[in-house]
């Protein structure tokens, strides 16, 4: 979607206007939901993380203004969505989680056919829950920043809107994650025996 | 570099939560955001009142030079306007009187001293 049909959709969303609202919806849902379930690998919380995230968008689009360019709504609805993410864990306190044991690493709900289906999914990324692992053995800050930038592949500027840091700051601190990762990456070689095949 | 392409390759994009999305946009599309009526400004209201409040406070500064009459004692003459006695306000007693013009009530709060006015309100019904 182009940005001036964002910035059409949250105005006139900011005017009550239904239609413009839900094709807003339609537009980030799927973008939210993907960054909540990466960062939690929770399906109940993460239905309930990305409803909370639209409801406050919503109970709040109208004081929104655009600022620091264009990537201005993408960072604020992605600001309200990592806010609600780490209330979750601090909630939960689930930084530290262990990959050996699937249930107790992922929460996949009821028995119900989207949890077994998104099982299945998770099962063929096995690399992504090794990466995820030791993303969280991170500082939140710097798991913030490796999601943000990789995983949602956003620009810098947009990442020091959501973060409220410096864009050099942010800048820095991703050299730093990534380095830090590797780190962790090497010491947990074992779960990564097929590191790059 | 090795590290940035795997993160960008194993992204487990493969999520879809089933009716979540579509019970969600109905519960939100129902929210009494698209129903309530917006509130705004009466500017014609506004700037009477703050017309009004202006003359009052010029009518202050300029009185007591040509007049030893004070704004309390006008205002006491005022049918308008109402003494609703002493109260406290900001730590000290002042003397309030309440004007009140069409759908405009302005409070005025003097020292009980020296029946200087120290503080105005305008509230709209």
């Amino acid at each position: 979607m182009e940005m001036s049909e964002i910035k059409d959709l949250v105005l006139r969303s900011q005017n009550q206007d239904k239609d413009a609202f839900s094709k807003l919806f339609d537009f980030y849902y799927d973008k939210i939901t993907k960054y909540v379930f990466r960062r939690t690998l929770d399906v109940e919380y993460s239905k309930d993380i990305t409803s909370n995230v639209f409801l406050k968008a919503l109970d709040n689009i109208e004081s929104f203004k655009w600022k620091n360019g264009d990537y201005s709504f993408d960072g604020w609805i992605f600001k309200i969505a990592t806010n609600e993410i780490n209330q979750y864990f601090r909630k939960q306190k689930r930084y530290k989680l262990i990959i050996d044991d699937p249930k107790i690493f992922f929460n996949l709900g009821d028995d119900n056919k989207v949890s077994n289906e998104i099982e299945k999914t998770i099962d063929n990324e096995k690399h992504f829950l090794i990466l995820n692992k030791a993303i969280r053995q991170l500082k939140p800050i710097y798991g913030d920043i490796i999601h943000l930038r990789y995983f949602e592949e956003m620009p810098y500027n947009e990442i020091s809107q959501i973060l409220n840091k410096n864009e050099s700051t942010v800048r820095v601190y991703c050299q730093r994650a990534i380095k830090e990762l590797e780190e962790v990456l090497k010491k947990d070689a074992n779960n990564f025996i097929n590191y790059g095949n | 570099m090795e590290i940035e392409r795997l993160l960008k390759e194993n992204k487990c994009n493969n999520i879809n939560f089933g009716n979540h999305k579509e019970d969600l946009k109905n519960l939100l599309l129902n929210r009494d955001y698209f129903t309530k009526e917006k509130e705004y400004w009466d500017w014609r209201l506004t700037f009477s009142s703050l017309s009004f409040s202006l003359i009052i406070m010029m009518f202050s500064f300029a009185v007591p030079l040509f007049n030893n009459d004070s704004m309390v004692d006008s205002l006491e003459r005022n049918t308008n306007v109402n003494n609703l006695g002493l109260v406290e306000w900001a730590g000290q007693d002042v003397k309030v009187y309440e004007m009140v013009e069409q759908k405009t009530k302005t409070l005025f709060y003097f020292d009980t001293r020296n029946d200087v006015l120290v503080h105005s309100e305008i509230n709209n019904n």
